[in-house]
Order: structure tokens, then sequence, then C-alpha cells
């Protein structure tokens, strides 16, 4: 019984591996020409190299962390690509903040201001890897992008009214800044030799107080996504 | 003159059965036996010490198969091929 | 007295062959804006077979060329072009002078073409290929960058014909400078350079085989291979060439991958010995009649495929040829100025230079035919000769009781040998159109050796 069953599911593959080949041969580009015998391979060189070059991004952001501010900003990068996969960069952020509709509606219903962090500034520099490349076809025309992975230190700015938020007193707000480990990861499509297109998504660590532990500081995240434009020469 | 030479031709004759008188002793040649090690050459050596034949390299017999040293041929012709 | 008589005697007849040339000139003039340009260049460019025009004649004579085509000075022997010291003249000559290995003439007569003179590119190209032949190769790199520079120039601002003409030159300029570190055994610099010709220009399927070289020179095997697999693209049928074949089964060799080789060398013989030897007795049958390869030049492609399929791919190369081209053109011209039938034209001259014309078309695609078979089968010695060390190498082996270590396998990656400025992708059944070309085979080595086990 088994053996039966057997023999008529190779029978289902078989004819199907013979509906496709016979479909196959009839197409002169199905590259039979290419000995089937072997595996081909393709090496491409890069249309758009970018060792010993020099990049410069300017990008919006769009933060994605802060629950009681809508923060938005402006990015400045510069880097060097000192091999095809490595590069060296300095990156500026500059933030600006808005009291959202969250907050708002807290105010208006129980008469709190929660605690808020508000993003100012943060500069670093950081290390980026770039091992993943690819393209794609659209509209007729090939792009080329980059995939990068960045990790980097800098100072990060910001402002949050962790001392009054448990007073009954006018909030305050205290600039700090503090020291931060950030990690990137970035998609660089490019237009041609000298511009490009980026999509970036920035996670920025830094140790902070809460306003349950004030005096101990623990881990926190910011998370901003870019879209910027850029030049390389 | 011929009684001389006749007389000559018998003194002749007579030598060696003068000399059979002597005794002939043969010897066979000792055996010579030489050791070179105590062999002393006075000199510089300028040569490696030990005596020893070097492997020789087996000549490997190829044919000259097809080689692309140049293209002046296609760089003459395509001048040829412009008008 | 007789010192003027004899003085008066010269300056009348200076004076007299001068207005003669001016009548002539006039003339010339005249055709010239009768449009009959191969009447007026004749009649003007006689006079002249052993002299130097003064400049207004000289730029006029130039000016007809540029409507005629220079094939018209083809007919001078070097005695009577020597003196005519135009441009279009002095490139003839110094090609001449560059074919006889005279170098040093060579530079002197392309010393003064102007730089902003349409023949300056072509001119360079000369003159870095005698730089070559002379064995000074720095100088020959240094001109022919000059050269694809000026040839870039002139394919900015010209359109149509002209700008592939242009297009061509520089592009030869960049191949030769290639070809320069490939002779003085720089692999990958002549790599580099080759990969400066784009894909979509006429002479790109020509440098794949030339790459390939390099390539196997570097010991990248499988990436010779890779790019000789190009030819057999549907695309590039037409540029089929017998030395892709001996560099495939050279590679092979080189792996010892020797039944690949062997499979190679057999269907050279099997496939295009034979197609070659077809091509020859339709040649030879052709050869019996007038004008044979010049009309065949005219049939349908269909046509010519059916015969020999070789034929096909000869007609297809040679309509790609600047001078085919060229030559065309002045055909062209020479029909429009017959058929325009101005009572002023020189008909006989403009038939004759058009039998001319059709019989040099003849002669040199036959020339090309009878070349191509000549190199079919000197290659076919080369393969036996390969076949023959294949078979020797086989044979110690077997002597000395071992085989190879490996047996061939599809490929694998890790032969791969990948640049960081290269990209590599797989092949999924597909590959992209601006990945042709770039192919690469990943084939083990299998060369070295082991004893053969008593229980194999």
């Amino acid at each position: 019984m088994f053996k039966n069953w057997f023999n008529l599911f190779n029978l289902a593959i078989l004819s199907l591996f013979a509906t496709s080949s016979f479909a196959g041969e009839e197409d002169l580009y199905d590259f039979l020409w290419l000995d089937p015998d072997k595996s081909v391979y393709v090496l491409q060189n890069k249309i758009y190299p970018k060792d010993k070059s020099f990049y410069v991004d300017l990008g919006l952001l769009m933060n994605q962390t802060n629950k009681f501010q809508d923060t938005s900003g402006a990015q400045f990068k510069a880097g060097y690509y000192f091999s095809e996969e490595w590069a060296l960069e300095f990156d500026y952020v500059k933030y600006s903040n808005l009291n959202n509709s969250a907050l708002d509606s807290l105010i208006a219903v129980n008469g709190v201001v929660p605690f808020i962090q508000k993003p100012l500034s943060s500069s670093s520099l950081f290390a980026i890897w770039s091992p993943f490349y690819g393209k794609i076809n659209t509209f007729n025309q090939i792009y080329y992008f980059d995939w990068s992975f960045g990790l980097g230190a800098g100072s990060y700015t910001l402002e949050s009214n962790l001392d009054t938020v448990q007073d009954n007193t006018q909030d305050i707000y205290k600039e700090e800044n503090v020291g931060a480990v950030l990690l990137k990861t970035n998609f660089k499509f490019h237009i041609n030799r000298n511009l490009h297109l980026g999509v970036e998504l920035l996670n920025t660590n830094y140790q902070f107080g809460t306003p349950k532990n004030p005096n101990s500081k623990g881990w926190d995240q910011n998370n901003d996504i870019i879209f910027s434009i850029g030049a390389s020469f | 003159m011929n009684k001389l030479l006749l007389l000559l031709a018998c003194l002749s004759c007579t030598f060696p059965l003068m000399a059979q008188d002597k005794k002939i002793i043969y010897k066979y040649k000792e055996y010579e036996k030489f050791d070179l090690g105590d062999l002393e050459i006075k000199g510089s050596v300028i040569a490696p010490g030990d005596i020893s034949v070097k492997e020789r390299r087996r000549k490997v017999f190829e044919r000259n198969l097809l080689n692309r040293d140049d293209f002046d041929k296609k760089i003459i012709d395509e001048i040829k091929f412009l008008r | 007295m007789k010192l003027l008589l004899v003085l008066t005697f010269i300056m009348s007849s200076a004076w007299a062959k001068q207005s003669k040339i001016d009548k002539l000139y006039l003339k010339s003039l005249e055709h010239y804006k009768n449009r009959d340009y191969f009447t007026a260049l004749d009649l003007i460019a006689h006079q002249y077979k052993y002299a130097t025009p003064d400049q207004n004649i000289q730029h006029y004579i130039e000016r007809l060329v540029g409507y005629t085509g220079t094939h018209y000075f083809n007919t001078f022997n070097d005695l009577e072009l020597r003196k005519l010291n135009i441009p279009t003249t002095d490139l003839i000559m110094a090609k001449r002078n560059l074919y006889l290995k005279k170098f040093n003439y060579v530079h002197k007569r392309l010393k003064r073409m102007p730089k902003g003179h349409r023949l300056y590119p072509e001119s360079l190209l000369v003159k870095g290929t005698a730089y070559l032949m002379d064995k000074k190769y720095q100088k020959a790199i240094s001109t022919y960058q000059k050269c694809s520079e000026a040839a870039y120039g002139w394919e900015k601002r010209t359109e149509d014909k002209q700008q592939n003409y242009f297009a061509v030159l520089k592009e030869s300029c960049i191949i030769n400078i290639a070809r320069i570190h490939y002779k003085q055994k720089n692999y990958k610099l002549a790599i580099r350079h080759y990969e400066d010709i784009p894909k979509k220009s006429f002479k790109w399927p020509y440098t794949l085989l030339e790459k390939s070289w390099a390539y196997y020179y570097t010991g990248d095997y499988n990436r010779s291979l890779g790019i000789l697999l190009t030819y057999n693209s549907p695309l590039l049928e037409s540029y089929f060439t017998p030395e892709a074949e001996v560099l495939k089964a050279l590679n092979y060799f080189k792996l010892c991958l020797y039944e690949d080789a062997l499979a190679v060398i057999d269907k050279y013989y099997n496939t295009f010995a034979p197609r070659s030897t077809a091509l020859k007795k339709v040649i030879a049958r052709g050869n019996k009649k007038d004008l044979f390869f010049f009309n065949m030049m005219f049939t349908p492609i269909k046509d010519t495929e059916k015969e020999n399929k070789f034929l096909r791919n000869l007609v297809t190369q040679m309509t790609k040829r600047i001078k085919y081209n060229l030559d065309l053109n002045s055909f062209y011209q020479m029909n429009e100025e017959i058929y325009r039938a101005n009572k002023s034209a020189n008909l006989p001259l403009l038939l004759k230079m058009q039998k001319d014309l059709k019989e040099q078309i003849n002669h040199y695609v036959k020339v090309s035919m009878y070349k191509f078979i000549n190199e079919i089968h000197s290659l076919s010695s080369e393969m036996f000769n390969l076949k023959l060390e294949i078979l020797s190498r086989k044979r110690d082996l077997a002597y000395k009781n071992k085989t190879f270590r490996k047996d061939r396998s599809r490929g694998n990656f890790k032969n791969i040998k990948r640049e960081p400025h290269q990209e590599f992708w797989t092949f999924r059944s597909a590959f992209w159109a601006d990945e042709l070309g770039d192919y690469s085979l990943a084939l083990d080595s299998t060369c070295k050796t082991r004893r053969i086990d008593r229980n194999e």
C-alpha cells in the first residue's frame, strides 16, 4: 500500500518537473547557453565604489520614543571611507520638541505633568561598517544601495523636569549633558556617482535618573528615524 | 763474408742458452689497498666537504601551447579597418 | 641681354602655369558649387601630385575631402602624395610609413596636424601606435590618453555615424593602453583599462577575449572561463571567435579538468572545423562570380545565414567596421553625383572610381573571410597540440598509477577570487542584463594527484 502511494507521489513530482522543463526549452533566454553542468556566479565591479571617498549628508529626523513630546530635528553627518567597507563618521543632531496631544490630555484630565525628557542635541563619532550591498530594478532602471551599521560614542544633551516632577511646584527643566553609546543602521540609495538618499535608524543609549530613583542612573534609550540626502566625492 | 754471417748467427743462438743459466722467479702482483681516509691532501677546501651527487632535475618535455604575448597585430589591423 | 631673355622666359612660363592653375581652381570651384565633389576634387588634386598647394587651395581640398571621403587618395602613390601637405594626405602617408615601420617619418608627417582638425584624434592613434611599435611605451600611453580625450571631445559635439566614429576612436585608444600594460605583463592594470570600455559600445565584445587572456595569465582560470562563456550568449552570437574556444580549453587544462578540455576540443573539431570547411566551399564557389563578396554585403542576413552560420557572423562584423561604412558612404556619394547627371560632371571618372571602390570592398571582404578560415585552421593545430599534451599527461598518470585527488565538482564559492571593489551575485535561473560579461565559474583545481588504491 505504502509502495503504491510512494510511486504515485514520485510520478506526480516527475510530471511536475517534466512540465517545467518543457516550458524552459522553448525560451532562448533561459540561460542554457551557460553550461548547466557548472555553477556560474557574477563578479561585477561596483558602479559606486566607496573606497577613499568623503560624504556629507543632511537629514530630517522623526523621534520614535518620546511619549509626551513631538520631537523632530535635523542631522548633519560627514564621513570618510578609508576602505570599501569601513568608514569614520561624525554626526551632529539638533532636536526640537513640542508638547504632544498625550501630554496635553494628561494635564487637562489629571492636572499633573509627568516626567518629561526633551532631547536637545547630540554629537558623536561613529565607526561605520558597510558589508551589504544590493540592487533593485524599478521602472526599468537599476538602483544600487548599501546597507551599513555603525557603533559610536558621543555626548547627548537633554533637558528634563526630574528635579521638580515630584514636587507640587512649577516645572523647571534642567539641561544636562550625558555621555552616550550610539548604534545605527543605514540604507544608502545611490542616484548617481555623487548623489545618494539615505534612511537611517539611530539608537542612542545613555544613563539617566528616573523619578523613582532620581539619584541612581539607569540606562535609557532614544530612537530616531532619519531621512537624508547626501553627496559623495 | 758468408762464413762471417754464419758465425754471428751461431753466436747469437747461444746467448739464450747462456741466459738460461739464471733462474727467473715469476711473482703475481700482490693486492694493493688504498685507505682514502688516511690520505692527506695539502691545500684549501673550496668545494663542499662531503662528496655527494645532486639529484638531477628530471627534464620534463612539454609541448609549446598557445601563448598570447601581445596584441600588436590587432592594433595595426584596427588602424587598417579605420579607413 | 641673354640673361634678361632667360629671366623673362622663366617668369612668363611660371605666370602661364599659375594662370592655368587659377583657371582649374575656378573650374573646380564651379563643380563644387554644383555639388560635383568628386569631379572638383579630381580636377584640383591632379595638379598637386608632385607639388605643394598654397594655403587657400589646401583648405579647399580639405573641404572637398569632407564630402568625398579619403578614399580618392588611396589611388595616389607615395611620390604623388608626399608634397600635397594637407592633413588628410599627411595621415595617409603616416599610416603607410607605420605599416613600413618607418616610425620617424610617421612623427614627421603628423607633427603639423592641427589640433582642431577632425582627423587629429586618429592621427594621435597612429602616433601612439608608432611609439608602441618602437617600444617607447610611456610615450605611447600618454599619446593614447590624449587621443581618447580628443576623441571624447569630438564625440560630444557630433551625432549619428560621426559620433560612432569618434566613440570607436576613443575606445581604441583606451584598449591600446590596456594592451601596452598586457604586453608589459601588468595584467591587473590591463584589466582595469579594459573595464573602462562601456558594455554598449561596438568594441566591448572584442575586449572580452583580451580580458580573458589577462585573467588566464594572472592564474584566475575560473574568471577567464566565466568571461568566455559570454560569447555563448544569444546576444553575442555574431562575435564568435575561434581563439575563445582555444583559451577555454587552455583554462580547463590548467585546472587539470582534462575531460572538460577534451570536450571543448572535440566540439571544435566536430562543429566549428566542418563549418569553416563548408564556408570555404561557399567562398570558393563565389570566387568565380564578379564582385561576389561586395554583393553578399547587400544580401539580407537571413539568406546569408542559410548558406553558412559563420557567413552571417562575418558579414555582421564587417558592417560595423568604420572603413566599410566610410567606403559605403563614398560609394553612395558617387552614386548621387552620377545620377544627378550634371552636364559638367566627369562621368567616366565617376564610373571608374565607383568600379574601383566596389573592387576594393570586394577584395577586403574576401581577405577578411579567408583570414577567418585560416585562423580556424591554424588554431585547430593548436587544439590538436593541446589534445596531445592532455593525452600524454593522462598516460603519465596511468604509468605512475595515480589519479587526481578530487573529482570535478560543479563549483565551490570558495574558489571565487573577489576584490573589495567587486560585487558578488549568485545565479538564480536568471541574470540581469547589466551582468552580461561579468560571469565567473568556481571550479576546483584537480591538479593534486593520489595513488590509485588496489581495491578501486
